[in-house]
This record gives structure tokens, sequence and C-alpha cells, in this order.
């Protein structure tokens, strides 16, 4: 997992351009691909505009981060992805509650099919890795958020547990969910087989 | 004769049980015992099982939770498999922009941020709230001694004054019959009112009784002033 100097964070603290772009530069990846797959294809078009977001709450309140306090930089920074793309799902969920017909939510939205997104993108997802992204698509968010920090982040698990603010046994139970889950769903691609 | 019933009792002459800082007037239950009337509506009670079904589910739940933990790497995905779902690279302005973003709210925010304060300010000035002087409570309390010494002595005053104020409707009453009754309209005169100028259809001994009211201004003579205006 990638961690930042603290000298780095405390001249970001003071507004120092520079201390800010490293922080930009070394966490957009892990971020902008977590959101991508947490969020999935719904919110394709707008991943980027939501890393930024998430990127302005995280500086909005970077003076109040305490490197003393023991929590790592990266942990605190996943905790504003985790929190901002809740309470996305739970603002679009009120939004689809509300409308009758699904497809005037995605319209509200601005939301595009998965059909019609770039063809780069769509040559670089190959049918199984559309498969799994179906598959992971599927989970419940608490499952999928904590299965993508994992296997595709790499965050050990008490990190997620902080991430997530619950127990780590809590995040172990809920990463067996989903690859037992996924397992099943992706049965037919898996060599071992299910 | 119905008695006056006091729409505000004054708390102080309520019996104990019927002051609201007791809980307001009880009922008296068929059994003819004095209870709260609250305590009637009562809530269900927590059922016996329900607590110790609770306890079994969170048990079974926790126990669940930590057997799925132990299983946790059981199953793993093969090398690479899950490299198929992969991200797109980002935008190569992607960092600028962002770093744009910040730097121009960062600058806003100074300025929100200070106009903010000085709002603040503002508004800490206005609801400023002094500091009770030192005497406080000694005031309070003596303001609330003379203001009860005070209602005691307007309750005495209303007692007395009842039988007065009796008296002096009568007074008014009897005034105004003169002037309506008074013949021609005119009871205009200086002498004593006889009592038979007033009531005529009262036949008796007392018809030449004379009653004690003299009117001072006659009052065809207002009628008179009244016409010369005109």
């Amino acid at each position: 997992m990638i961690e930042l100097d603290p000298q780095t964070i405390r001249l970001a603290q003071q507004g120092d351009e520079d201390a800010c772009r490293t922080i930009i530069r070394e966490l957009h990846r892990p971020i902008l691909a977590t959101i991508y797959r947490f969020l999935g294809p719904r919110f394709r078009p707008d991943y980027e505009d939501i890393a930024q977001d998430i990127f302005l709450k995280l500086f909005r309140s970077i003076e109040r981060f305490d490197h003393d306090r023991g929590v790592k930089f990266t942990t605190w920074a996943f905790t504003f992805v985790r929190n901002h793309c809740f309470d996305i799902l739970k603002k679009r969920r009120i939004t689809s509650t509300s409308l009758s017909v699904g497809d005037e939510d995605d319209r509200q939205w601005g939301f595009e099919d998965t059909d019609t997104r770039k063809p780069s993108e769509t040559a670089e997802n190959t049918e199984l890795g559309r498969k799994i992204e179906e598959a992971v698509s599927c989970l419940g968010d608490e499952q999928r958020m904590a299965f993508v920090l994992r296997e595709y982040e790499g965050l050990e698990y008490q990190v997620i547990a902080d991430v997530m603010n619950v127990s780590e046994g809590t995040v172990k139970s809920r990463l067996h969910r989903a690859k037992e889950a996924l397992r099943q769903r992706l049965a037919p691609y898996l060599r071992t087989g299910a | 004769m119905v008695d006056h019933i006091d729409p505000d009792p004054n708390p102080d002459e309520l019996r104990p049980e019927e002051r609201p800082e007791d809980g307001g007037p009880r009922e008296e239950s068929k059994e003819g015992v004095e209870r709260d009337s609250w305590l009637d509506e009562g809530y269900p009670l927590v059922d016996a099982d329900f607590v110790g079904s609770t306890l079994d589910r969170v048990l079974h739940d926790r126990s669940e939770i930590e057997s799925e933990a132990a299983c946790v790497d059981q199953f793993r995905f093969e090398e690479g498999f899950l490299a198929h779902y992969s991200e797109p690279k980002p935008s190569t302005g992607f960092v600028e922009e962002t770093l744009e973003r910040v730097a121009a709210e960062r600058a806003d925010g100074r300025c929100i941020r200070t106009d903010e304060e000085h709002e603040f300010h503002v508004l800490m000035e206005h609801a400023h709230v002094p500091e009770p002087g030192a005497d406080y409570v000694d005031r309070t309390l003596s303001a609330v001694l003379r203001n009860r010494e005070e209602q005691v002595t307007a309750s005495s005053h209303t007692l007395a004054g009842r039988p007065f104020s009796l008296v002096a409707s009568i007074a008014a009453l009897v005034l105004c019959a003169v002037v309506i009754f008074s013949k021609d309209g005119s009871a205009s005169v200086t002498a004593p009112i006889p009592w038979g100028s007033l009531v005529t259809d009262v036949e008796g001994p007392d018809r030449d009784f004379v009653l004690p009211i003299v009117v001072q201004h006659p009052i065809t003579d207002f009628a008179l002033e009244v016409k010369e205006d005109k």
C-alpha cells in the first residue's frame, strides 16, 4: 500500500502546492480504480469527477489529519472514498425509489448505458472482464467495498476495517461471503471449478 | 345560587394533591385507591423471552461471523484472474485539473472563511448575554416574596369590595331610572322628586314617599341649548 511521507502531508496542510500535487499523483490511481470498480458501469462517465470531488473533500479536511494518532494517511484518504461512494449510492437509491420508471432515473442523472462506453474501454475489458464486472456489481455494497479494497488495492484487513469502521472479523466475514458469491457466479470461468 | 368558580385558582389555596406540580388532580379508581391517571395507560412490558432470544441471535451472529472470518483464505482466485477486470487509465490532465480545483477552492475558502468569521463576531456581539449580578438571587427572591404579599392583599380587598360595588350599581340604576321615567322628559326640578312621579302604577300608602335624590341640572335647559346650537 502506498504511504506518503509525513513531511509532504505537513506541507500540504500548510497549503504547499507541490505537496498537494504529490498527494494527488500518488493517490489518484487507487482512488479512481476503487471508484470505477465499486460504483460500477452506471457511474462510469462521471467517475473522474467523483474522484475529484473526493480530493476536494480530502483537502478541505487535511488540516484535521493528525499523523501522531497512528492512522496512515492512505487509510484516512480511503475513508473519504468509502463515505463519498456510499453517499452517492444512497442518493441514487432515494431518487430511484421516488420514481416509478427506472429509465427515468438514469436519464435524470445522465447515466449512459454500459454499451455506450468508449471503444478502447470496451476493448480493455474482455469478455471475462465483463463477466467479473457483472458478478462484482451483484455483490452487496459492504461486501463489494471490502472485496475491491482487498483484492484489487491489496489493503490489509485491519486497514479495511478502519476504513469501513467495523471489526477485522467482520471484514473477513464479508470477504468470505463475497468470494463465495463470486465463485458461484464465475464457476464456468474458473479452472479449479466451483 | 351557584358559587363563583375561579378559573385560575391560586395554587396555594389548593390541596397538596391538586397542585399541578404534584401531577394535577388525581382520579380515584373504582376500588377507591388513589393513583396517577397516566399510569392507567401503561406500556407493554418486554417479554422475558425477548431478551433471551435477542441475545441468542446476537451470539449466533457473532459465532457465524467468526467462523466465516476463519475461512477467508479458504478460497483464492487464480493468479491474474481478477486482473481481467481492469480499470481504464486516468485522463492525462487529471492530476493538474484536480490540483486547479483544489487551489481554486482553497482561494475561495479563505474569503468565505474570513466573511464567516466576521459574521460570527457580529452575531456574537448581538447575542451577548450579560452576566447576572452577584445579588441576582437575593433580588429575585425578594421580588417573588413581595409579589406574593401583594397577591394576598389584593385577594382580601376583593372580598371587602364586593358589597360596595353592589350598592354602587343599585344607586346608578336608580339614577338612570330618575332620568328616564321623569314626566315630559324633564326631571329638572331642584326640589326632591316625589316617588309617585317615578312609579305611577304603584298604588298604596307609600306612593308619596320622597326619594332623596336631587338632579342638579334641568334636562330641558340642556335640550334648549341643543336646539339653539342648530
